[in-house]
């Protein structure tokens, strides 16, 4: 380990209070670095526009970092992203810490490589770690980004249901908890994930015959993940003709309108995809500003569209079908196909756009998505709600308008590149500045949801599979499991709204949001523990766990529960609680009979806190 | 605001008097049961069940045209997915007490038989062409976008102005009602809103609604058995913190520990009701009647429920999943109401329901798009049944209460529905405004499908 290889401070040194969010800057224990920790913290916003891939304040051109007064810091990368990263890092380096004047910390710090594993993939293994420390952000980035689909959904479920006998619909849970917890593409599955809360279809609601549903749900699946790099164009194409969304929303089937002889509808068209495309999918029910703010006009907010624009869209969306059954398991995956004697002869006019009478059904398609797809909210609504997924749930309209600004054009000229996109919203200062890990806002970060919780859990326990099924379902039960599950949200308003305020909150009287919040309650919030403490003892059918790195610290009860703080909570467990979960620990008996009890309470109560369990 | 003020004092005033210090209201309203003086049952009740059809529920395959015109009109632009004619749906013509418009009639779906009985018993009204509006609103001011609801057809916004009413209020319209009722009450008077599913119908000033498993309450489990880890668990997911969102989460978690120990105690002595059927909104409505039975053990005399039955919004497959949702409710709603006349409560029990919106009067083919204005039920015996208000609607497509492909403009407003159960409900009429503060817009503040 190099001088500059930062790691936590040990046990009792700690320097935030319960205070925190409100304390000053800690105080440095050398002159130099407290001035480069004034510049550091002052440069968040001027390096943020440094590296490549990250655009500055104005958002919408990218320019170089300032050049660094005098020669380059010792241990400082030539990259200039990942310098602008070492930078910051100084910012959060603890007290105790005394670096040379001039130098930067030439690994990323533990803790900010497991923070960062929390934003960028279901949650740190302990393999993770040390390759992501030498890569830093930006080199792990480049490496996640270009690495093929490890392997799709649909061959899993496949082989789910013909290896392991299972030909119904829980195949799909077995094989999207394996893929999520077990894939080295993280950041493909995870970006995946975070598409498939704003795209949402659910596993029940598909069709008939449990063993298709799960095939249709991994199709959909592996369109998300297959283009979550791609443009988002591209993806509103095939979201929209995919079979899992033709049945979730009733576009399979759609036919146009028919009138009798008076001009009476005898039959219009069905409403539904048009409608959630545009109020869920793309642009919002209310026009935005490019930093995602309400547009207001005379001090109000206007409405994106009227019933007349989703009467007319729908029109566009008539006369594609899934295949029928002679197809087989192709009829889950193939694109729904055409029939013009389905599609709608009617004039198209929505949004300011008009699709001529008489155009066929593909090319109404085309411009109907072009139209979509080049309305200015597109970049606010899409970009704040994965920083919300992956980040934090109120990012500050200044980190909106950069991501926005990264949909609207990658630097080269292009809309929509999701490459950029996710680059930017994991890349941006708000997001890697590490100065939060021990001073955060008293607001800033997010719930970790039930799903990433369970899968860091697995991940940090290094879950391996016993056989050729993984036996973890369903697990939206919030009574008894974990109240959300993937694939499996109640409705296209997925397991929870990104404007959603729980009521009467702490939350709420400072006019914050917080999505994940919808399902906790008294219910959601006991039980949850409780399957945790059963998930601990009893790994899922054919898993098992690797314990032994957390064992061999299981006689200090200080270490364990620092290493702990560290591996899951990137070290934000406060004083307070470090103590009483190391007080806890410590009353149990220090025998090596009880090594792996004082293991797994420890965990418990880690991951059942609130310092755990938001993410900051 | 002195309302509110009033009621945080009462609740500081008496959080003492548990064991994990200040929690949310509603929580401590139930954990305040031991202590503050349920030692003797409550001298009055009265519970309001709101049953949420969730996805917009098609009224015109709830309540079908039957009069031979209005009948031919609802095949004719309907087509496969109309409700026929047959003698099913005879048997199933409703005769009100006050008489239909001339010419006009409705018929129960033929699902909904077991809901027949009750409206010939005096027990079931019909609240007609209910929806969210600002004020009195005509056809034209629609088409000049006068006064039009904002963000109209769209299910979440839709739900949100039916829990909450017009405007940008957090709180629902059960939350404001306990909040006032709850005001200036002694000490021993204790008033709980309890919920199965998600929604802001109970958010109050001060809290949202208890929410409960359809198990009963969920109980953290002990840590390898030992009093000292379970109370250093206990301690540590309730422990505050400077953080908004954390202090949010410990204040759920506080307040679900203060509650389910207690909630379950009361409930031990109260058997499943298994005459309700064991389907999902069946299943709900089983520990909302525990919940009842359990109310002098509870220390509670005024319980305001919401339940919900997912799985209206039926663009697609329409014929055969709306029959079985109405199967359903159906089945429950009596069997509920059976229930509660056999706890001696079928007077101080009422049951409504709402949903996002009614739907088109226009078919997709197999399924109806998103409406506006929808037809309700309100059960129980302190209705005045075998009626029903509102408006029949003339059925046709641009017709004179159509908005575009069969959308009804609401003849009345969420609103007077809401104001109506509210005044039911012990609301005085001083206080009307604190809970739908827009009533004023409406000659009608009570809607009269309640008695006295």
């Amino acid at each position: 380990m190099s001088q500059y290889d930062i790691e936590p401070p040990p046990a009792g040194t700690e320097t935030a209070s319960p205070e925190q969010g409100t304390l000053p800057v800690t105080p440095r224990s050398s002159a130099g670095n407290a001035a480069l920790l004034l510049g550091a913290t002052a440069g968040l916003c001027a390096c943020g526009g440094g590296g490549a891939a990250v655009t500055d304040d104005d958002g919408r051109n990218p320019s170089p970092a300032p050049p660094p007064a005098g020669p380059p810091p010792e241990g400082a990368n030539p990259n200039p992203a990942i310098l602008a990263e070492q930078r910051d890092e100084l910012a959060a380096l603890p007290a105790e810490e005394n670096l040379p004047a001039g130098a930067v910390p030439k690994r990323m710090p533990e803790r900010s490589a497991v923070r960062f594993l929390a934003h960028a993939s279901f949650g740190a293994r302990p393999a993770d770690i040390e390759p992501l420390r030498d890569l830093w952000r930006t080199g792990w980035l480049a490496r996640q980004f270009d690495m093929p689909v490890s392997k799709s959904h649909w061959d899993n479920v496949l082989r789910i249901q013909s290896e392991g006998g299972l030909a119904i619909e829980a195949s799909w849970d077995a094989s999207v908890w394996e893929l999520y917890l077990n894939s080295p593409d993280q950041l493909r599955r995870r970006a995946g994930y975070a598409l498939g809360q704003i795209f949402v279809v659910s596993v029940k609601s598909l069709m008939s015959g449990g063993a298709s549903r799960a095939l249709m749900a991994a199709a959909f699946a592996d369109v998300l993940e297959a283009g979550a790099f791609g443009n988002f164009r591209d993806l509103l194409t095939e979201v929209t003709l995919s079979p899992a969304m033709g049945y979730f929303l009733s576009s399979h089937g759609n036919r146009k309108a028919e009138y009798d002889a008076t001009g009476q509808p005898l039959r219009m068209p069905d409403e539904n995809y048009a409608r959630e495309l545009m109020q869920l999918f793309t642009i919002g029910t209310l026009e935005l500003n490019p930093d995602g703010t309400p547009r207001l006009v005379d001090g109000k907010p206007v409405e994106t569209y009227q019933q007349a624009d989703v009467v007319n869209l729908a029109r566009v969306f008539t006369g594609w079908s899934v295949l029928s059954v002679r197809a087989g398991d192709d009829r889950n995956r193939v694109p729904m196909v055409h029939d013009p004697r389905n599609h709608s002869p009617e004039e198209k006019k929505f949004l300011g756009t008009t699709i001529a009478a008489g155009t066929d059904g593909p090319t109404s398609l085309k411009l109907a998505l072009d139209a979509i797809f080049n309305h200015p909210n597109v970049g606010p609504f899409i970009g704040r709600q994965l920083i919300q997924r992956l980040v934090t749930s109120n990012p500050s309209p200044e980190y909106v308008r950069r991501v926005a600004a990264r949909f609207d054009d990658d630097g080269e000229g292009v809309r929509g590149n999701m490459r950029a996109v996710f680059t930017q919203v994991l890349l941006d200062p708000e997001a890697r500045s590490p100065v939060p890990i021990d001073r955060p806002p008293p607001s800033w970060g997010k719930l970790r949801e039930p799903v990433l919780r369970y899968t860091q859990l697995l991940r940090l326990l290094d879950i391996k599979s016993t056989s050729n099924v993984w036996n973890i379902w369903d697990q939206s039960d919030a009574s008894e499991r974990l109240g959300q599950s993937p694939g499996r949200a109640p409705s296209v308003f997925n397991f929870y709204e990104p404007g959603y305020t729980p009521p009467a909150s702490s939350v709420a009287a400072a006019q914050l949001v917080a999505p994940e919040f919808q399902i906790v309650n008294q219910v959601s919030v006991l039980g949850i523990v409780n399957c945790m403490r059963g998930t601990l003892g009893t790994p899922p059918r054919g898993t098992t766990y690797n314990f032994e790195p957390l064992l061999a610290l299981a006689a200090s009860p200080d270490s364990l529960v620092g290493r702990l703080n560290t591996l899951l909570a990137h070290g934000t467990l406060s004083p307070a609680t470090r103590s009483a979960i190391t007080d806890a620990i410590s009353r149990i008996p220090g025998t090596p009979a009880n090594a792996l009890l004082r293991v797994r309470t420890a965990l418990l109560l880690v991951i059942a806190s609130p310092d755990y369990l938001i993410q900051k | 605001m002195a309302a509110h003020r009033t009621r945080r004092d009462f609740l500081k005033r008496s959080s003492s008097l548990t064991t994990l210090g200040a929690v949310a209201p509603w929580a401590w309203n139930l954990a305040a049961i031991r202590d503050a003086a349920a030692q003797t049952a409550p001298a009055d009740y009265k519970a309001l069940v709101c049953i949420y059809l969730s996805g917009g529920n098609d009224q015109h395959n709830t309540l079908v045209p039957f009069d031979p015109g209005s009948h031919d009109a609802y095949r004719r632009i309907r087509g496969n997915i109309a409700i026929p004619r047959t003698e099913a749906l005879e048997a199933m013509e409703l005769r009100p007490a006050n008489p239909w418009p001339a010419g006009r009639s409705l018929a129960l779906n033929p699902k909904l038989a077991p809901l027949l009985p009750l409206f010939n018993g005096g027990k079931l009204a019909l609240v007609l062409n209910v929806g969210t509006l600002l004020g009195p609103m005509t056809l034209a001011d629609y088409g000049r976008r006068s006064g039009v609801p904002p963000k109209l057809f769209s299910h979440n916004d839709q739900t949100l102005q039916w829990h909450r009413g017009p405007g940008t209020s957090a709180t629902g319209y059960g939350g404001r009602l306990a909040d006032v009722l709850q005001q200036g009450q002694s000490d021993n008077s204790v008033f709980g809103t309890i919920a199965t599913t998600g929604g802001s119908f109970l958010n109050g000033a001060n809290g949202s609604a208890y929410r409960i498993d359809i198990g009963g309450p969920t109980v953290l489990e002990p840590v390898a058995n030992d009093a000292f880890l379970t109370e250093t668990l206990q301690r540590i997911i309730t422990a505050s913190s400077p953080h908004l969102l954390q202090q949010a989460y410990a204040d759920e978690t506080r307040s679900a520990l203060n509650a389910s120990v207690r909630v379950a105690t009361a409930l031990k002595a109260v058997p499943d009701p298994t005459t309700i059927p064991a389907t999902s909104l069946g299943l709900q409505l089983r520990i909302v009647a525990r919940l009842m039975a359990a109310r002098a053990a509870l220390g509670m005399r005024r319980q305001v429920f919401h339940v919900t039955l997912h799985g209206f919004d039926t663009h697609a497959g329409m014929p055969v999943a709306h029959d079985a949702l109405l199967g359903e409710l159906a089945d429950a709603m009596a069997a509920f109401h059976a229930t509660t006349v056999s706890m001696g409560l079928g007077d101080k029990v009422t049951t409504f329901t709402a949903s996002d919106f009614g739907r088109t009067l226009s078919s997709n083919g197999d399924g109806t798009d998103h409406g506006w204005g929808s037809y309700q039920f309100v059960m129980g015996d302190a209705v005045r049944g075998r009626r029903w208000v509102g408006q029949v609607p003339t059925i046709a497509v641009s017709g004179p209460d159509d908005v575009g492909s069969g959308r009804l403009l609401p003849a009345l407003a969420v609103d007077q529905y809401m104001a109506t159960l509210a005044t039911w409900f012990g609301l005085p009429r001083s206080m009307l405004l604190e809970v739908v503060p827009r009533i004023g817009r409406y000659d009608q503040a009570d809607l009269g499908f309640m008695r006295a």
